[in-house]
């Protein structure tokens, strides 16, 4: 092989590694920083499980609610049912 | 087969933030988010900061005022509560609140003391605060004083859980203070609330729970905060036509809406207007419960 096809060959296989040692980094480092904040002392976490809880079909949309918008009082998509589950917060005066 | 759901409980704005979670992995990211939210409402709010946003306006009086994008979204939301109000619910009772000795976080407020030797008068109104959205400019009326403690919390749920439920990918809920909203895939059957005079009370003392799925869902009442005054018992929630805390005909109302914010004025209005909130609340088209000081309760609008 002629010395510069061997020269360019080992630049694209630097090139190459290179590439994978950054996405590696940013993935393990995205990870890291999920289990830290997870693991970080002073936050009261806890997990429950739902009976029948799998994600059901009601979807919202993430779109964030404007303050200033002209329109008047709008009821929610469904009044609030009594059930008889286990709480996962309390609405009261504050 | 259960959707895990994971939690987070802390202290924000004098209060307590909850964060619920329905899906893997997601409470960190909705956490971190929520984090930053608190964190920024409070920089424009806080009563009680002298650097915040709201006490440079507030110490400003009279004066136009450069303010943040952040601190406009948030005097909107308050102005929408008063526009859909009527005015029931005003940001200017500043000057009132301080004059009841609501003066500095709650935790802070001495729970009894003399009788206070104010005259209680109304509130200037929300319609005589000007704001120059193209400059970012806020003025409010010379001897005035803005307070979003009826919209500030609710608002920010709204914001909160919905950038979270879009980061995390996942189904949200967000509590402050018992200002409840949720956004993104409900868990199956909604989100299970208990319904309370606290919110602090714990959640296995029993009341009644309802379902929500979307939207918010807001309590106000006047037993979590109380103060006495020379043996008069004094609240937070201010008639602005007054000045003076909202007669004691309702202990709570709790209110559901497409946002917490809406939810939350329309819970904090009905306290105001006392014996006159359940026909208002009935034109408002919102399912809401209240319970009188005798224990009594009445619901509208869809309610069951």
């Amino acid at each position: 092989m002629h010395r510069g096809q061997v020269r360019d060959e080992g630049l694209r296989r630097i090139g190459s590694i290179t590439r994978w040692v950054a996405a590696t980094a940013v993935a393990g480092t995205a990870v890291l920083a999920g289990l830290v904040y997870e693991a970080t002392p002073g936050r009261a976490t806890s997990t429950a499980s739902t009976p029948g809880g799998t994600a059901g079909p009601t979807a919202t949309t993430g779109a964030v609610p404007d303050p200033g918008a002209t329109g008047g009082f709008q009821p929610p998509d469904q009044a609030p049912v009594p059930v008889q589950q286990a709480p996962v917060v309390r609405s009261g005066s504050s | 087969m259960s959707a895990t759901l994971e939690a987070a409980r802390f202290p924000a704005l004098g209060t307590t933030a909850e964060l619920v979670v329905a899906g893997p992995r997601a409470l960190a990211p909705a956490l971190a988010v929520l984090e930053a939210e608190l964190a920024a409402v409070d920089a424009a709010c806080s009563r009680f900061r002298d650097d915040s946003e709201l006490a440079l306006v507030n110490a400003a009086a009279g004066e136009w005022v450069a303010v943040s994008p952040m601190f406009v979204a948030a005097l909107d939301a308050a102005r929408r509560a008063a526009r859909l109000t009527d005015g029931v619910i005003d940001p200017t009772v500043g000057v009132a609140v301080r004059r009841l000795g609501y003066d500095r976080d709650f935790a802070s407020v001495a729970p009894t003391g003399d009788a206070l030797r104010v005259r209680f008068s109304a509130a200037p109104g929300w319609t005589a605060i000007e704001l120059d959205r193209a400059a970012g400019c806020v003025r409010i009326p010379r001897g005035a004083a803005l307070d979003f403690g009826a919209t500030a919390k609710a608002w920010c749920a709204d914001v909160a859980a919905a950038r979270a439920a879009e980061v995390a990918g996942a189904g949200v809920l967000v509590s402050l203070g018992g200002d409840v909203a949720v956004a993104g895939p409900a868990p199956e059957g909604g989100w299970p609330v208990a319904i309370g005079d606290d919110h602090r009370t714990p959640l296995d003392e029993g009341g009644p729970v309802v379902s929500v799925v979307s939207g918010g869902l807001a309590t106000s009442g006047t037993s979590a905060r109380q103060w006495v005054r020379g043996g008069a018992v004094l609240h937070h929630i201010v008639d602005p036509s007054t000045g003076a805390p909202a007669a004691p005909v309702w202990r709570t109302a709790t209110v559901a809406a497409r946002t917490c914010l809406d939810a939350n004025a329309a819970a904090t209005a009905a306290i105001v207007l006392g014996a006159r909130a359940e026909a208002w609340l009935a034109g408002t088209g919102l399912p809401a419960r209240l319970v009188a000081v005798d224990g009594t309760v009445t619901t509208v609008g869809g309610w069951r």
